[in-house]
């Protein structure tokens, strides 16, 4: 088999769904631009500092900080630490639970899998296009904060940007790839939202309320929030133990999915 | 019995079960290689679990499906690259055009000839171009014809093929399954209804509740088919005699007086109903087409309920 026919139906996917993804990625690029442009009107007011100040540690920890009016501080309360992963995840596990077993409940999972590709293929190439789409929405965001850094004098450095913007990718892609996993190991799409919506808001709660409560500390590796936050990307750049465990909860959730798919019958 | 390697499909003792739902039931099926084999059974029979077995979207419980000798599970890949199939439950996204949809679902087959699809699409009178979800059940169902006759394989896996067709397209429908055939390609072909199969069929293998109730040739079930006649003379004084004379003739049943005329049923030929008539000024002769179905049935199956619903 050649190369071109071996990913052709990656390619056929995107192809078909260049249209939604162009849309997600220029909306939430306006998004990010809208936020960053309301930067210069806040940065001075130190006082806005007490709101957050106030707040108790677990309020401040799900907020994403306490700091509004330095550039982290700013773009981790506004952006980064709930606001864009939580659009990104519902992108990223709506993709994902609907790669394999949305086609399944649309019935058209037969007729891709009529084609001489093994099932693992067609799964790995439907995984291929959720990760595509949340590096794309992911590039989206970079680019305009990049772009406008010196504009607002955020003065962020770029590989502190990019961490942050790496680990949030990673950190959606991991549970949209779970979604996908669950999704498609039972064959309705439904499964796999509910199990990783349910899991990133519990965790996400586990994750903030962790700062006050002194026993939940144990609980907090089990959340992917603290892969992907509390390393403070944005302040400090890479984690080399958070990016990894991210990327493997990834892989894991690949292996995991694949193994699943293979083994079933399919709905008719 | 044919050697494996003239069997474009074979399926031994295949058992598939889910539970309580029942599936297949010990199916042993060979299709000779060049062969047209039609399923026949109502919904819930077997057709559609035997042929989502050949291609792999589910796996026998027990047994095994053979296609040109590769095992269907562990051969998928090989089996499907010769395969090509037409899902009994047909649904495209709507959003898409037909050229869409069509590389959609052959995107990781080699490069389709573009005239072949063109010559499909023209024969079939379906616009490429249009949304799926402006096409008609029918031009849907044409649309799944172009996906499943496109690409070239050696065998077709058509699960109601000629479901919403009307019956010029039917025709055009069984032009082109012959035209595949002449080419050396084996079809294998589902319905509940046993008329859209005798035009296109050469066996017939009938489905009953997941077993395999019966196999046979098209031809031997016609020579078994019943005719109803009804012969009148034109002086009815002849009645009599010329029911006395239908009913020596072998094979000829149910021979009744019905007013000015006299019925009977006949099996296979009809040249001995034709002779004994020559002694009789016949005013009128008619003998209704072969109902194949009820020959089926009637040969191999007890009832014909549950058989024949739709």
């Amino acid at each position: 088999m050649t190369r071109s026919v071996r990913w052709s139906l990656l390619r056929s996917g995107l192809r078909l769904a260049r249209r939604s993804l162009v849309l997600w990625a220029v909306s939430i690029a306006a998004l990010v631009v809208l936020v960053v442009m309301v930067y210069p009107s806040i940065r001075d007011r130190t006082s806005l500092n007490s709101i957050y100040g106030d707040l108790s540690p677990a309020a401040q920890k799900l907020l994403g900080g306490s700091d509004l009016t330095s550039a982290t501080g700013y773009l981790s309360t506004q952006l980064f630490g709930f606001f864009l992963p939580a659009l990104l995840l519902v992108f990223a596990v709506g993709r994902g639970a609907g790669a394999v077993a949305g086609e399944e409940e649309q019935h058209t999972l037969d007729l891709l899998l009529a084609q001489p590709v093994p099932r693992r293929s067609v799964y790995l190439q439907k995984a291929a296009e959720v990760v595509t789409g949340v590096t794309l929405l992911t590039v989206a965001i970079w680019v305009p904060v990049a772009a406008l850094d010196s504009a607002v004098r955020f003065n962020l450095p770029v590989a502190y940007l990019t961490a942050v913007c790496v680990q949030m990718g990673l950190f959606c892609a991991a549970l949209g790839l779970a979604a996908q996993a669950v999704a498609a190991a039972v064959g309705h799409r439904a499964a796999g939202i509910a199990l990783a919506v349910g899991y990133a808001v519990l965790s996400y709660v586990v994750y903030g309320v962790s700062a006050s409560v002194h026993w939940l500390i144990y609980l907090r590796p089990l959340t992917l929030w603290r892969w992907y936050l509390s390393n403070d990307p944005l302040a400090s750049g890479f984690g080399a133990a958070e990016t990894g465990v991210l990327a493997g909860v990834c892989a894991v959730a690949l292996a995991a999915g694949v193994a699943g798919f293979e083994r079933r019958d399919l709905h008719a | 019995m044919p050697t494996s390697g003239d069997l474009a499909l074979e399926s031994r003792a295949l058992t598939k079960s889910y539970g309580t739902y029942r599936g297949v039931v010990e199916v042993s099926l060979q299709v000779r290689v060049g062969e047209v084999v039609g399923l026949v059974g109502a919904n819930g029979a077997g057709k559609t679990t035997l042929m989502r077995t050949v291609l792999d979207f589910i796996r026998p419980t027990s047994g095994s499906v053979a296609v040109f000798g590769l095992d269907s599970v562990t051969a998928s890949v090989q089996v499907r690259r010769r395969t090509a199939y037409l899902p009994g439950e047909l649904v495209f996204p709507a959003h898409l055009r037909g050229d869409d949809v069509l590389l959609r679902f052959t995107a990781a087959r080699p490069a389709l000839d573009p005239r072949r699809v063109r010559s499909l699409a023209d024969r079939l009178n379906l616009d490429m171009s249009r949304r799926v979800g402006e096409l008609s059940k029918g031009n849907r169902q044409k649309l799944g014809l172009v996906v499943a006759f496109a690409p070239e394989v050696d065998l077709l896996v058509l699960d109601e093929p000629t479901s919403g067709l009307d019956p010029l397209l039917q025709r055009e429908f069984a032009q082109l399954v012959a035209e595949r055939v002449a080419a050396g390609v084996t079809v294998l072909l589902s319905s509940h209804v046993m008329s859209e199969v005798e035009q296109i069929a050469s066996r017939v293998a009938l489905l009953r509740e997941g077993r395999l109730a019966a196999v046979d040739e098209l031809a031997a079930i016609r020579a078994q088919s019943r005719r109803r006649g009804r012969a009148r003379p034109v002086d009815p004084v002849d009645l009599p005699q010329l029911a006395e004379a239908l009913a020596r003739v072998p094979r000829v049943s149910e021979v009744t007086a019905d007013g000015d005329a006299v019925t009977f049923a006949c099996t296979g030929e009809m040249d001995a109903v034709l002779k004994s008539l020559g002694r009789f000024r016949v005013a009128a002769l008619d003998v209704a087409h072969a109902d194949l179905e009820d020959a089926f049935f009637s040969a191999y199956g007890e009832s014909t309920g549950d058989g024949r619903a739709s």
